[in-house]
């Protein structure tokens, strides 16, 4: 029986444990059944494992509890700390408390080991922007719209750049466009601001910018050497961290003149994890290390309010760390040795990852071997240690170890696609049914020769993919352009997306 | 909630004061779910004092956020998908700070106090070490299934995943726990 068919069985098993089986299902399922007396015996193993737990004595909670809570609320210490328990004295506690407490969210800012750097330029100026305490205002996408940044217009000195909701057709035109094409962009878990990376025209250099998607302001945050595994753009689960990486490059003094006020310092190649606070906005470097990438911010935040982040250290035997950035428990919390770039997804727990080796050659790292991308758990399952993942696609596809594949979740945590630039076919698999046996092939038809796949994105549910490809330039001062696919997964069609007219349409993004 | 708290501020203690929509709100929600809450989380962890902690910020998470609440009907979906979140993330840090010493697949640990070592007799150990090995994802879905008795939709409300993924892990949970209460000799 093959592993598909098996898991198909299972899940009949398991939806007529719970009750849950069409009539069609039924009628397959009874007529399997008859035959399988394993089958049969799995059937009423998991129906009395149910019927164990239905019947287990349902424990009350605490007495005190509702007076903890209480307490906790009026004395404004509610964001997630401790308390000592009462007991039968806190509701004596509350009738005393007689100031009212005002309620509100507070944030702390990277703690000092992350002091701005001498190349840091000044904090951007205040631009209106809403606090996160003020009521929410209309998001310019609604839950599950997807958008996309397009750079129109006729040269480097001459573009426009407006951030489109796909649905509506409605475009925010940004105060200020970049100079060349949009190579990766992530939306806030808000839906309140863009954050992208732009190619610098010709100067061989990248910019990382935020867009205010309520009063489309545009700030340049970095500028920063293209280097593989640099793009990752990773927003804190409150909206109000951005992290992204920096890496040093030769010249990057000369354009300061043309906006690039902050750079990596130290030798070409240096490269560390920095973060962008929307309240103060202003930038600044999380580490000083010289070998950090960021990978990814986890999807929750912890009980005492702190963003977590994995960041990874590029060395000939690459390692991770995850560290809190903010808050009272701010520090490293612990570390995976081997793991490079771990991208979690909504569970938490689920990460794509790398384990490859490197061999520097200059300022430049290559992939000398371990780039197929993994997945596996964050954290010990059973009695499988930390980051034991399994390959998300064949390491037998040809390349597949050296090739720089990239990887992305789809909101709802289970889809994730793995695509590289120069591969015609996209992996789409779902990490409930991990592994690649059972991953999906989509071949894509690129336009023309010398195309690539620019991004790959997964639609919240799973169910779509977009695709940003890349035309090659006809030369010198032609402006690059770029177009859309769109994918049905369940049907497998694919259909054009933007745009008719040449221009260079950004990755797509996904409100939540 | 300003108002609540400005009724309880300026108003006699709070059993006489006079009771605010939202102070009735709240109270009533917490009334309806802390004991499906407290239990949710206990399965989750193991641990009577980690799970009343992981309650009460649960709670505290959802008096600061009920103007989130859209109606009183999506209630119960609402609060578990806090108490998930605030649970597994407890989970995950506690890992991370005690790598050599993960609790989670101990016995829940006997209470000092009369309250908890009742607690612990009311749980069968051995249902609950069962739980506690499998992975953390394949708790939530089975604890929501099969002793909250959510349906698959309302189970991937909860875990902010489709029907469809909440099918395939429910799948992989019931198999697995199978096993494990086999091994535990409380069924074939």
């Amino acid at each position: 029986m093959t592993n598909s068919r098996s898991g198909h069985l299972d899940q009949l098993l398991s939806a007529a444990v719970s009750g849950d089986l069409t009539a069609a299902e039924r009628a397959e399922l009874d007529a399997h059944l008859a035959g399988c007396p394993s089958c049969r015996e799995s059937l009423a193993g998991q129906a009395e494992a149910r019927r164990l737990l239905a019947a287990a004595p349902r424990p009350q909670a605490p007495a005190d509890l509702d007076a903890r809570i209480r307490t906790a609320v009026e004395s404004g210490s509610g964001g997630g700390s401790r308390l000592v328990r009462f007991g039968a004295a806190a509701a004596t506690v509350v009738a005393a408390i007689l100031v009212l407490a005002v309620f509100r969210q507070t944030v702390d800012l990277p703690g000092a080991s992350q002091e701005p750097s001498a190349s840091a330029g000044p904090s951007q100026s205040a631009a209106p922007s809403p606090s996160p305490t003020e009521p929410a205002v209309e998001a310019f996408l609604a839950p599950r719209d997807m958008g996309y940044l397009v750079l129109s217009g006729g040269g480097f000195a001459d573009y426009q750049l407006a951030f489109v909701n796909a649905r509506t057709n409605v475009e925010l035109r940004a105060d200020e466009a970049p100079s060349g094409a949009v190579v990766a962009s992530t939306l806030s878990p808000d839906g309140r601001w863009l954050a992208y990376i732009t190619v610098m025209g010709e100067t061989g250099a990248n910019e990382v910018w935020v867009m205010s998607l309520m009063d489309w302001t545009t700030h340049q945050i970095g500028c920063t050497a293209p280097a593989v595994y640099s793009d990752r753009l990773t927003w804190s689960a409150d909206s109000l961290l951005l992290a992204y990486t920096l890496v040093a490059f030769d010249g990057a003094s000369e354009l300061a003149g043309v906006g690039c006020h902050i750079t990596e310092p130290g030798s070409p190649g240096s490269a560390d994890a920095w973060l962008f606070d929307i309240t103060a906005l202003a930038s600044s470097p999380l580490t000083s290390a010289g070998d950090v990438y960021v990978a990814s911010f986890t999807p929750t935040l912890s009980v005492d309010g702190g963003s977590a982040l994995w960041v990874s250290h590029l060395a000939d035997a690459p390692w991770s760390e995850l560290v809190e950035v903010n808050g009272p428990a701010a520090g490293s919390m612990g570390q995976a040795e081997g793991v490079f770039l771990p991208l979690v997804g909504a569970d938490g727990f689920t990460a794509l990852f790398y384990r490859p080796t490197f061999v520097r050659e200059g300022a430049d790292w290559f992939v000398q071997g371990g780039g197929t991308p993994l997945i596996g758990s964050t954290t010990w399952e059973g009695d499988l240690d930390p980051f034991a993942g399994i390959p998300t696609i064949d390491p037998g596809t040809a390349g597949s170890t050296l090739t720089p594949w990239q990887v992305a979740w789809s909101a709802d945590g289970d889809s994730y696609v793995v695509w590289a630039a120069n591969w015609r076919v996209a992996f789409v698999g779902k990490a409930s049914v991990p592994g690649a046996d059972h991953v999906r092939e989509v071949t894509v038809d690129l336009p023309a020769e010398g195309s690539w796949i620019v991004a790959a994105v997964l639609s919240p549910d799973g169910s779509g993919l977009t695709l940003t490809i890349g035309i090659p330039s006809a030369g010198i001062g032609d402006p690059p352009h770029s177009l859309q696919i769109h994918v049905d997964l369940e049907s497998g069609g694919q259909a054009p997306g933007c745009c008719t007219e040449p221009v260079w349409v950004g990755p797509a993004v996904f409100a939540r | 909630m300003a108002a609540w708290l400005s009724s309880v501020s300026h108003s006699p203690p709070v059993a006489n004061s006079a009771v605010t929509s939202e102070q009735i709100d709240f109270d009533r929600l917490f009334q309806a779910h802390a004991d499906a809450v407290y239990g949710y989380t206990l399965r989750m962890v193991g641990d009577p004092d980690r799970a009343a902690d992981i309650s009460q910020d649960t709670f505290i998470k959802a008096h600061r956020q009920l103007g989130t609440l859209n109606s009183p009907e999506a209630a119960r979906t609402w609060l578990f998908r806090i108490a998930s979140r605030t649970a597994i993330d407890e989970i995950r840090r506690r890992r991370w700070t005690h790598p050599f010493g993960s609790d989670d697949f101990d016995r829940p640990d006997p209470e000092p106090g009369p309250e908890g070592q009742a607690m612990a007799r009311r749980l069968d150990d051995r249902l609950q070490r069962s739980l506690l090995r499998l992975k953390p994802a394949q708790r939530q879905c089975l604890v929501l299934s099969d002793v909250e008795d959510m349906s698959a939709a309302e189970i991937g409300l909860v875990m902010e995943m489709t029907p469809g993924a909440v099918r395939t892990l429910l799948s992989r949970a019931r198999a697995d726990m199978r096993r494990l209460l086999a091994e535990e000799g409380l069924i074939r």
